[in-house]
């Protein structure tokens, strides 16, 4: 727990000082969209690790964020400060209305629910053109004149460092130690007084009020909206990095983003065989680490003995 | 102990029946425990003991009949809310988060407790932080008290099946239960453990628990650790008294061993 925490403030230290180190704006660009896919890949942890489904209906938040702050910037004329927070809230209201109805769900049932959600929203906004310009999309989304992928940078750390501050919070308090025990025993949680649905619900609506968060900056730094963020792509990238890094943790996943955004990049060379080469990597990850990297770093850390972390009440006991 | 007296019921069954199709698997029982009672549930193989389990703490809504704690009524409630209440179980089946430590099994086990807003968990005040700090204390003191401390942070599935045993009602007793009903505790178990878990539950009733309701088969154990013994038999109540009565009973004999040839 402590251990975490310092990884991920080291984490975020660190990445403050790159656009110190790195001013190439391609590098930074990279950078910027890592931290995107970060605050991606954390908000749909919280929904794989911890309500225990699989969502791939994620795209559902991203999206409904993005077009949250496109029409309130393009129609309103909203600053980014304003649309930003507003899109994760839109979003948790979408989460608070499909968590409602797919967390009655589990297993297979939830997937495919979660995905058709995600469909529906998809053919909303490519056919009500008068509010979303259908395939068309919304462009000009303002950016405030920031040319600068620092500036940018600093913005999408920003977000990252609320979105990682409240899922830590989440994570080890009370309620998500009950979202756990959901997760590892549905009649065990019952019979301690855990309401599953109510516990799931929470979990669920921090994950979509995150990746609206996310889809929020989407739609200002890209400065363009359209039905595509709805569209699998951005899914498959999240499960990838979920899955890599390691679900159930918290930093599984920021390593997932990092690590995923880079390869993705660095894959483009090979061209055709791209996708194919990524494919292999995602199957050898499956195969040889089924807990991601985070699993695969515990079990040899308990391999070689070292002994998991002993919480400071139970030490005084113990000694 | 406290049979006898005046006091109301901690919790009172009144004619549950539940039926699954066309099958009875229990007709009619009415019992109560009082506080401060230990009472042993016993009966063959398929009497319906689980089932009277499950309709008492809202897995299953029985057929007919109602379920009292406390003076409210609690038929049909979500597991979780009668939970609250104060009532806890543990399952036949042994049900522990396998993959945690034996200490954050009986952490998770305060959850009510600690119970927040999502504010709260957000950004702990002071009163989030102390019951944070009060849990982790009492769940080690449990997790001692339960003989477990030397594999407090042991993940639960290198357990052997009788420090399971031991979890599971320690996950229990982290819940503070004011009754708490405990479903063949002892199964697997063997004589010297069972004596030894027998022990841990003498010790348990007006200490951390009021009452203690247990389904057990190993007879040995039941009447050592009873006040009082209800017995089941094909979904009915066949016998109920004090467990010496309970062991000369030849009703209750001939349930478990067959008619003795005339």
């Amino acid at each position: 727990m402590t251990l975490e925490r310092n990884i991920i403030l080291a984490f975020l230290a660190a990445a403050a000082l790159l656009p110190f180190l790195v001013t190439d704006q391609y590098l930074l660009h990279l950078a910027v969209m890592a931290m995107f896919y970060a605050i991606l890949a954390n908000s749909l942890n919280l929904v794989v690790g911890y309500v225990g489904e699989f969502s791939l209906g994620h795209t559902a938040f991203l999206g409904a964020g993005a077009y949250t702050a496109a029409l309130l910037s393009t129609k309103l004329g909203f600053p980014m400060w304003v649309t930003i927070p507003l899109a994760g809230v839109i979003s948790a209201v979408f989460g608070c209305f499909i968590g409602a109805i797919t967390l009655r769900l589990q297993g297979p049932y939830f997937v495919i629910v979660t995905l058709s959600f995600a469909e529906v929203l998809r053919i909303v906004a490519n056919n009500w053109i008068p509010v979303t310009n259908g395939p068309m999309g919304l462009a000009g989304i303002t950016q405030h004149g920031i040319t600068d992928k620092g500036t940018f940078f600093y913005i999408v750390l920003g977000l990252a460092a609320v979105a990682l501050y409240l899922s830590y919070r989440f994570v080890h308090s009370n309620t998500g130690r009950a979202a756990v025990a959901v997760r590892e025993n549905r009649y065990v949680a019952q019979s301690i007084g855990v309401d599953p649905f109510g516990t799931a619900m929470q979990a669920f609506v921090l994950g979509a009020f995150l990746a609206g968060l996310a889809g929020g900056f989407y739609a200002h730094y890209i400065s363009f909206v359209g039905p595509e963020v709805f569209q699998f792509p951005f899914m498959v990238t999240m499960i990838i990095m979920v899955l890599l890094g390691g679900k159930g943790t918290l930093i599984g996943p920021l390593a997932g983003a990092v690590i995923v955004t880079l390869l993705e990049e660095y894959l483009r060379e090979m061209q055709e065989l791209r996708l194919t080469l990524f494919g292999l990597v995602v199957m050898a990850v499956v195969l040889f680490l089924p807990n991601g990297l985070m699993g695969f770093i515990a079990q040899r850390r308990e391999q070689q003995g070292a002994k998991p972390a002993v919480t400071p009440s139970t030490r005084e006991k113990t000694v | 102990m406290s049979a006898g007296n005046a006091q109301s019921p901690l919790l009172r069954a009144d004619n549950l029946t539940m039926t699954f199709g066309g099958i009875t698997a229990v007709k009619d029982f009415s019992f109560d425990i009082m506080p401060g009672e230990t009472v042993g549930l016993i009966g063959p193989n398929g009497a319906g003991k689980t089932t009277c389990f499950n309709m008492l703490t809202g897995f299953y809504a029985p057929t007919n009949g109602q379920v009292h704690f406390k003076g409210q009524e609690i038929t049909n409630r979500k597991p979780y809310a009668i939970a609250r209440l104060g009532l806890v179980r543990s399952f036949q089946k042994t049900n522990v988060m396998k993959r945690l430590t034996v200490f954050e099994n009986v952490l998770t086990g305060h959850y009510m407790a600690g119970r927040q807003s999502l504010l709260a968990t957000f950004f702990p005040g002071e009163r989030v932080r102390r019951a944070e700090k009060e849990a982790r204390e009492s769940a080690a003191a449990i997790v001692e008290m339960m003989g477990l401390s030397h594999r407090m942070n042991a993940p639960a599935n290198l357990l052997s099946c009788g420090e399971l045993r031991l979890l599971e009602v320690a996950v229990a007793l982290a819940a503070k239960p004011s009754l708490l009903m405990l479903d063949e505790p002892a199964a697997g178990l063997n004589s010297h453990e069972a004596t030894t878990f027998g022990a841990v539950l003498k010790t348990l009733v007006g200490r951390s628990i009021d009452s203690l309701l247990i389904v057990e088969h190993n007879m040995e154990l039941v009447m050592s650790v009873s006040d009082r013994i209800v017995v089941l038999n094909f979904g009915r109540k066949l016998a109920e008294g004090k467990p010496a009565e309970i062991l000369e009973n030849r009703e209750v004999a001939e349930a478990y061993l067959g008619k003795a040839a005339a």
